[in-house]
């Protein structure tokens, strides 16, 4: 019983602080393409979901070949009906491997980075 | 005597009195906290708490004793990268059978300890992490007939975390091992009376642990997105493993290991961890137990107030 009481407790703790999760680092949840995948045909955008609302003025995100070229428009925004999603479109990619850099400012200053490649086939 | 003894020195190596913990952001990489080793982060945080339970051997009778501790801790930076924390906790014993009869339930303090961290080289592009440490347990300041020690130690100590996010093979790269290397010294050295029972010092110890944690959150945003439930995806799989040795002759405390199996959940601003406490030595107990943690980041619980370092500036001036 005294084990059962001691899980109980630990798994109800994180409920004893319910309005907390609006401040933590911002990690990425999802991309469009996905984290190491493979596409075809080739995306015209980037979309990058993270698990707090993001300042896009003070983030980042750059797209390069396998030769090192940058391909994205550099045009990032958040998106308008999701703050924690943010968006930046593509030039016209041809089959290969590309590597995402991405580095956010979450809106209460954390800030934070990541990589990942995609693949176009052909 | 022994081995509840035993079992006391080896709870204050290994529950989070003696972990300055952290919020290990490395680049890319997380350093999760780990439940019986300290981290290599400096961060402010907090235990609250670390519940360890483990079974063993009664105090001079037959029977098991059930040991529960609580343990808690509170760690702020001073600068961003230099750090103090504080620890405390007490157990409870409960002692099954034997000389003391059935159900004899006994209280007591853990020594109160006191850490300062600092974090030597943050290099996020290596996903690699060092710092250096010294702890301070104040002796008698627990409850001496639970075995908290009289006299106290100074274990200076040496801090590591490599991810290894750059290597070649994808399912390595999610991959961390983490790291302690300590000395213990002790405000009394052990002596043997001429009556051959020792005094009530203690000998110098080396003492370490490693991590090696396989990071799901880094498997899915860095590596290959399995499309893994969102909760899955917070996971960290851990093996922990803890030893400590004297240094010094006579001794009373041999060598123990553990190993510590377990995974950690790391929600937005807090992590959940469970690990098994599996003795590797008869030295270390014979019985398998269990540690658990609710461990909060204070960064981003209170950003703006307890979350940050009291001065902004590196206390070296990086």
């Amino acid at each position: 019983m005294k084990t059962l009481f001691a899980a109980l407790t630990f798994a109800l703790l994180p409920a004893w602080f319910p309005s907390a999760g609006a401040f933590a680092h911002a990690r990425l949840v999802s991309a469009v393409p996905a984290v190491g995948a493979t596409v075809n045909p080739a995306p015209s955008e980037l979309v990058l979901r993270f698990t707090e609302a993001i300042e896009p003025r003070f983030s980042t995100v750059a797209v390069t070949d396998a030769a090192g070229a940058r391909q994205e428009r550099g045009d990032l925004q958040a998106d308008s009906a999701d703050a924690k999603t943010i968006r930046i479109g593509l030039l016209a990619l041809k089959p290969g491997t590309y590597t995402v850099r991405w580095q956010v400012l979450s809106v209460d200053t954390h800030r934070t980075e990541g990589a990942f490649r995609f693949t176009v086939a052909p | 005597m022994f081995r509840l003894r035993s079992l006391a020195v080896m709870a204050g190596l290994l529950l989070p009195a003696a972990q300055a913990a952290a919020h290990g952001v490395c680049g890319p990489r997380v350093f999760v906290t780990t439940l019986t080793i300290d981290d290599p982060a400096v961060a402010d945080e907090a235990s609250l708490p670390t519940f360890a339970w483990t079974r063993d051997g009664a105090d001079g009778g037959k029977g098991p004793t059930l040991n529960y501790d609580f343990d808690f801790e509170f760690a702020k930076r001073i600068t961003p990268d230099f750090g103090l924390a504080v620890g405390y906790g007490f157990s409870v014993a409960n002692q099954l059978s034997g000389k003391a009869g059935k159900g004899n339930t006994s209280f007591g303090w853990h020594n109160l300890e006191l850490n300062a961290k600092y974090a030597s080289c943050v290099d996020a592009v290596h996903e690699l992490m060092l710092a250096f440490g010294i702890t301070r347990e104040f002796g008698s300041t627990g409850t001496l007939s639970m075995d908290a020690a009289r006299y106290g130690t100074t274990t200076p100590t040496l801090y590591f975390g490599k991810g290894f996010g750059d290597i070649g093979v994808d399912a390595l790269r999610p991959l961390a091992l983490t790291g302690t290397f300590a000395y213990a010294i002790s405000d009394v050295s052990l002596k043997r009376r001429p009556n051959g029972e020792f005094n009530q010092g203690a000998e110098h110890q080396w003492q370490g642990g490693l991590s090696l944690q396989y990071s799901l959150p880094y498997l899915q945003s860095q590596v290959k997105d399995l499309g893994l439930p969102e909760w899955m995806g917070r996971l960290t799989p851990l093996v922990e493993f803890s030893w400590s040795s004297p240094a010094t002759a006579p001794s009373a405390t041999p060598t123990q290991m553990m190993l510590a199996p377990g995974v950690v959940y790391n929600g937005d601003w807090y992590q959940l961890g469970i690990e098994a406490l599996i003795p590797l030595n008869r030295a270390t107990g014979r019985n398998v137990g269990v540690i658990a943690q609710f461990h909060i980041y204070l960064d981003d619980l209170l950003p703006n107030s307890l979350g940050k370092p009291i001065f902004p500036s590196p206390l070296l001036g990086r």
